[in-house]
C-alpha cells in the first residue's frame, strides 16, 4: 500500500529551508572573520609600522577576534600562550636541544588537563580547534628554536602575535613563524586578491550547504547501513571541507598566503582526492596539508632515528593526543594509521610482484614497473583499492555523525564502538585480511 | 455612498444567518470549506490573485478574513492548502474509527464537517484543533518559502521579537542567535491566530471551548518544532555552530493531536467566572484587549481531574453515537464501512458495524508490487493483482 499523501516535503523545499539559514549563519561568522583580517592588512599596507609594532597589530586584533567568538574561553588561549612562552625562555637557560620536546610534553599535558578536569565539555569543543593550532604553533617554534633557525630569541610580541595572529588562530591552518614573520610585510595586492577572497567564501558555503542540507538528505535512512555510513562520512568531510576553505578566506583577506604576483599559493585541503581516493596514505596526507606538514618536519623527523615504524606511531599518537584526550580520535587515528600501514606494504608488494604500477603513491617521474598506469592491470588494481579507501573512509567518518548534543561536548567510548558494531568492525577485520595477505605474499 | 451600505447589510445579513441556523457552534468556522475551494469542481485552481477572486471562497470567509487575506497575498492559498492537509489528517487519523471525519459536499451556508461541530464533543475538539494547526503549520511553511509577500526575512529584527523567544522556551531548545528565515512559525502563529480565531470571542463556553482547542493545535505545532544543529571545526571541534528550525511532518501533530483526543478532558462552566464577566463585557463590549479573550482557565467537570493544560483538547458534551445514521446530527452511520475481522479494537467488525454484522467480499485488486530501487532517484514497480478479501459493515 502506499500513501501518497505522505510526500510532502519535496527535496527542494528542505535544501532551501536548511540553506538558507545555513548560509546566513555561515556568513555571519565569515564576516567577523574577513572584517578582522581586513583591518589587520589595511593598517600594514597604507601605514608603515616597525616590526613590533604590526607583531602587537596581530596580537591585537587576534584577541578581539578570539573573544568575539569564544568569549570568556580567550582566557585559556592566552594562559597557553603565555605560560609556553615563559616556559621556553626558562628552559633556554638550561638546555638548547631538548626545549621541543619538554615542550611538546607539556603542551600535550596541558592541553589533556584541560580536556579532563578543568573545562566543562562544551566549552572544550569550543576551543579545542583553537587550542590545537596555538599548540602546534608553540611547539614548531620551540623546535626551531632547537634547530637554531632563529637568528635570536623572539621576543613576547613577537609570539603572541604570531600564536593569536587573526588569520589563522581559529580555523588554521598551521603555517611556521617564519612563514608568518614575511607575510606580514607589505604585499602586491590586485582585484585578483577580492575574487580570490570571494571564490573561496563562495567555496566554503556550497561545502557548508552540502555538509548541512544536500550530503544528509540524498541517502534515505532507510538505505542500507552502509551506504548511510557513506553518507554520514561525507557529510563530516564536507564540512572538513567547508573549514578547510574558509581557512583559506581568513588567511587571504588578511593578505597571508599570497605570492608576489597576487595568487594564492595555499592550499590546506584536497577534497577531489579525498572524495576519489587513490590510497588511504594520500587521504592522511591531503586531509589537512599543513597539519600534515607539520607532522612530518617537527614529529616524524625528530623520532625517525628510531626507526621508521616507530616513527609512524609516534607521528599517529601525538598527532591524536592533539585532538584531545578522546577515545573517539585515537581510535579513529591509529585505525587510520594501520590500515594505511597496512596497504602501503600491501601496495608494495603487489607493485614489485606484479610489476604493476599501483603503490599508495602514484610514481613520481617515470614509472619502472612492466605495467604503466594505464594498462588495465594497473587500473583494476588501483580501483580496487580505491574502493577499499572508500569502504575505509565511510567506517572511519561515520564516527562523526552524532546528535547535536553529543558533537557539542564530546564523544564518547560507547557512541564510536556503537557505530563500529553496527558495521560489525568491517574496516578492521577487511585490513587484518589484507594484512594477512602480505604476510603470505 | 450606496455601496458601503449594501455591503454593510450584506455582512449583517450573513451574521445573522450564521446566529441563526447555528446558535451553538462558534462562528469562525465556516472558513473549513477552502478547503474543497482548490478541487475542479469548484472553479479554478489555485493560485493566489485567482483563489481570493473566487466567489466560492470569498463567501466562506469573514469580513476580518477577507482583509487578512487582502493584506497578506498569497496567504490564501497557504490557508487552503492548509485546510485540506488539516482535513487528509483528520481523515488519515480517523480512518478505521466509527467517526471518520468525513466531509459534506461543501455548499454555501453548510460546514464542511457536517453538524457534528454544533455539538462540544471530542470530534469537534479535534477539527478545531487540526486545521488550526493545519493553517499555522501551511502559513509558516509558505513563508519559509517566500510565497507570502508581507512575511518577509526581516533580519534586523530577528534578536528582538519576543514571542520568538517563548516559541523557543516553550520548544524546549537553547536560545540560540537565530539566523535565517527558518522560524516563521512566529508569523504562522499570529496568522492563524488572527484568521482562525475570528469571531470566537470568547464570551460563551463553546467560544471558549473552540479557542482552547484552536490554541492547542497551534501549540502542538510549535512545540513539535525542531532545531537541528550542525557544529563545524578543525577535526570535529566545535567552533562553528549552525542552526535551523524544521517545523514538524504534519502527521507528527497529527498523531500528536490524536493522543490528546484519546485523552481529552470534559470541561464545564466554571462555577465562579463565567458569568459575571459575560455581563461586564456585554456592558462595555470593545474594553477588553483582544489579547485577553485567551486568558482564562476552564475546569474539568469532574473535580477529582487536573485542570486542562494548554496543549490538551477540550470537549463539553459526550460524542453522540456514530453507529446509525442521525440526520439531525449530519451522522451517517457505519453502514457500508469497511472493517477489519480479525482485530478487536475499534476497526474490528463487532465493533465497527455496532453489532449489525458485516459482508465479506473477495476481489482483486491491482497494486504496485516488487518495487526495486534505481540509482539515481527512481523507483520502479511492477503491476501485481491480488487478491483481497473486504468486509463491509451491513
Amino acid at each position: 500500500m502506499y500513501d501518497n499523501e505522505e510526500d510532502n516535503e519535496s527535496p527542494w523545499t528542505y535544501i532551501s529551508l536548511c540553506g538558507e539559514p545555513t548560509v546566513y549563519e555561515g556568513l555571519r561568522f565569515a564576516k567577523d572573520l574577513i572584517f578582522a583580517n581586513f583591518i589587520l592588512r589595511a593598517t600594514i599596507q597604507y601605514i608603515p609600522l616597525p616590526h613590533n609594532v604590526r607583531h602587537s597589530l596581530c596580537l591585537v586584533i587576534g584577541s578581539f577576534l578570539l573573544y568575539h567568538n569564544v568569549g570568556g574561553a580567550l582566557v585559556w588561549i592566552v594562559g597557553l600562550t603565555t605560560g609556553s612562552y615563559i616556559l621556553i625562555i626558562l628552559l633556554s637557560l638550561v638546555t638548547k636541544r631538548l626545549r621541543g620536546l619538554l615542550l611538546l610534553v607539556t603542551v600535550i599535558l596541558f592541553l589533556l588537563t584541560c580536556e579532563v578536569y578543568i573545562m566543562n565539555p562544551k566549552m572544550w569543543q569550543q576551543i579545542r580547534g583553537i587550542q590545537m593550532i596555538a599548540a602546534m604553533k608553540i611547539i614548531s617554534v620551540a623546535m626551531e628554536l632547537d634547530r637554531d633557525l632563529f637568528k635570536k630569541m623572539l621576543n613576547p610580541i613577537e609570539f603572541g602575535g604570531y600564536i593569536l595572529c587573526p588569520a589563522n588562530c581559529i580555523l588554521g591552518p598551521w603555517i611556521s613563524f617564519h612563514t608568518y614573520n614575511q607575510y606580514l610585510n607589505v604585499k602586491f595586492l590586485s582585484r585578483r586578491w577580492l575574487k580570490i577572497i570571494g571564490v573561496n567564501l563562495i567555496l566554503s558555503m556550497f561545502f557548508l550547504v552540502l555538509s548541512n542540507c544536500v550530503v544528509p538528505w540524498y541517502i534515505d535512512d532507510e538505505m542500507p547501513k552502509w551506504l548511510v555510513a557513506y553518507r554520514d562520512a561525507q557529510s563530516f568531510r564536507m564540512s572538513h571541507y567547508f573549514v578547510s576553505s574558509m581557512s583559506i578566506v581568513s588567511m587571504v583577506s588578511a593578505g597571508f598566503g599570497l605570492t608576489n604576483d597576487c595568487h594564492s599559493e595555499l592550499q590546506v585541503t584536497k577534497p577531489l582526492f579525498i572524495e576519489l581516493p587513490r590510497s588511504l596514505v594520500q587521504v592522511v596526507v591531503f586531509w589537512n596539508i599543513p597539519m600534515h606538514q607539520w607532522l612530518k618536519n617537527y614529529v616524524f623527523k625528530t623520532c625517525q632515528p628510531c626507526g621508521q615504524f616507530t616513527a609512524i606511531f609516534v607521528t599517529y599518537t601525538v598527532s591524536s593526543l592533539l585532538h584531545g584526550l578522546n577515545f573517539q580520535f585515537s581510535a579513529v587515528l591509529l585505525s587510520i594509521g594501520t590500515f594505511s600501514y597496512v596497504e602501503y606494504n600491501l601496495r608494495n608488494k603487489f607493485a614489485s610482484a606484479l610489476e604493476v604500477c599501483c603503490l599508495a603513491n602514484p610514481c613520481v617521474k617515470q614509472c619502472d614497473h612492466k605495467y604503466k598506469k594505464n594498462s588495465l592491470l594497473a587500473v583494476v588494481t588501483n580501483t580496487l583499492f580505491s574502493v577499499i579507501t572508500v569502504i575505509h573512509l565511510a567506517y572511519l567518518g561515520v564516527m562523526f555523525e552524532a546528535s547535536f548534543s553529543v558533537q557539542e561536548s564530546g564523544y564518547s567510548y560507547f557512541h564510536t564502538i556503537s557505530k563500529w558494531e553496527n558495521l560489525n568492525f568491517f574496516s578492521h577485520g577487511l585490513a587484518a585480511f589484507l594484512y594477512v595477505i602480505y604476510l603470505m605474499m | 455612498m450606496k455601496c458601503p451600505w449594501l455591503f454593510v447589510f450584506t455582512v449583517l445579513c450573513l451574521r445573522c444567518e450564521a446566529a441563526g441556523n447555528k446558535p451553538r457552534r462558534g462562528r469562525g468556522s465556516m472558513w473549513w470549506g477552502i478547503a474543497k475551494a482548490g478541487e475542479p469542481n469548484n472553479l479554478s485552481p489555485i493560485s493566489p490573485g485567482v483563489l481570493y477572486m473566487d466567489p466560492a471562497v470569498h463567501a466562506t470567509l469573514r469580513r476580518k478574513q477577507r482583509r487578512l487575506a487582502r493584506e497578506n497575498p498569497g496567504v490564501l492559498a497557504a490557508v487552503a492548502k492548509g485546510a485540506s492537509m488539516a482535513v487528509a489528517e483528520c481523515q488519515h487519523q480517523f480512518k478505521y474509527r466509527r467517526w471518520n471525519c468525513s466531509t459534506r459536499n461543501f455548499l454555501r451556508g453548510k460546514n464542511l464537517f457536517g453538524k457534528i461541530v454544533d455539538r462540544g464533543c471530542r470530534e469537534t475538539a479535534f477539527i478545531y484543533a487540526i486545521t488550526s494547526a493545519g493553517v499555522t503549520h501551511a502559513v509558516a511553511r509558505a513563508c519559509a518559502e517566500g510565497s507570502i509577500e508581507s512575511c518577509t526575512c526581516d533580519y534586523s529584527h530577528i534578536d528582538r521579537v519576543p514571542h520568538r523567544t517563548r516559541a523557543a522556551a516553550a520548544a524546549n531548545v537553547r536560545v540560540w542567535k537565530w539566523g535565517g528565515c527558518s522560524d516563521n512559525i512566529g508569523f504562522g502563529f499570529r496568522f492563524s491566530r488572527e484568521f482562525v480565531d475570528t469571531g470566537e470571542r470568547g464570551k460563551t463556553l463553546r467560544e471558549k471551548m473552540n479557542l482552547h482547542n484552536n490554541e492547542a493545535g497551534r501549540a502542538h505545532v510549535q512545540t513539535e518544532m525542531r532545531q537541528e544543529c550542525k557544529c563545524h571545526g578543525m577535526s570535529g571541534s566545535c567552533t562553528v555552530k549552525t542552526c535551523w528550525m524544521r517545523l514538524p511532518s504534519f502527521r507528527s501533530v497529527g498523531d500528536a493531536l490524536k493522543d490528546r483526543f484519546d485523552g481529552a478532558s470534559r470541561v464545564m462552566v466554571p462555577n465562579v467566572d463565567l458569568e459575571t464577566p459575560a455581563q461586564r463585557n456585554d456592558a462595555a463590549p470593545h474594553r477588553a484587549p483582544r489579547r485577553d479573550r485567551y486568558r482564562f482557565q476552564l475546569r474539568p467537570h469532574n473535580p477529582d481531574h487536573k485542570s486542562p493544560g494548554v496543549k490538551d483538547l477540550v470537549y463539553l458534551e459526550s460524542s453522540p453515537g456514530f453507529c446509525e445514521k442521525n440526520p439531525r446530527l449530519g451522522i451517517p452511520g457505519t453502514h457500508g464501512r469497511a472493517c477489519n475481522d480479525t482485530s478487536i479494537g475499534v476497526d474490528g467488525c463487532d465493533l465497527m458495524c455496532c453489532g449489525r454484522g458485516y459482508r465479506t467480499e473477495t476481489m482483486f485488486v491491482v497494486e504496485r508490487c516488487n518495487c526495486t530501487f534505481h540509482w539515481c532517484c527512481e523507483v520502479k514497480c511492477k503491476l501485481c493483482r491480488t487478491e483481497k478479501v473486504v468486509h463491509t459493515c451491513l
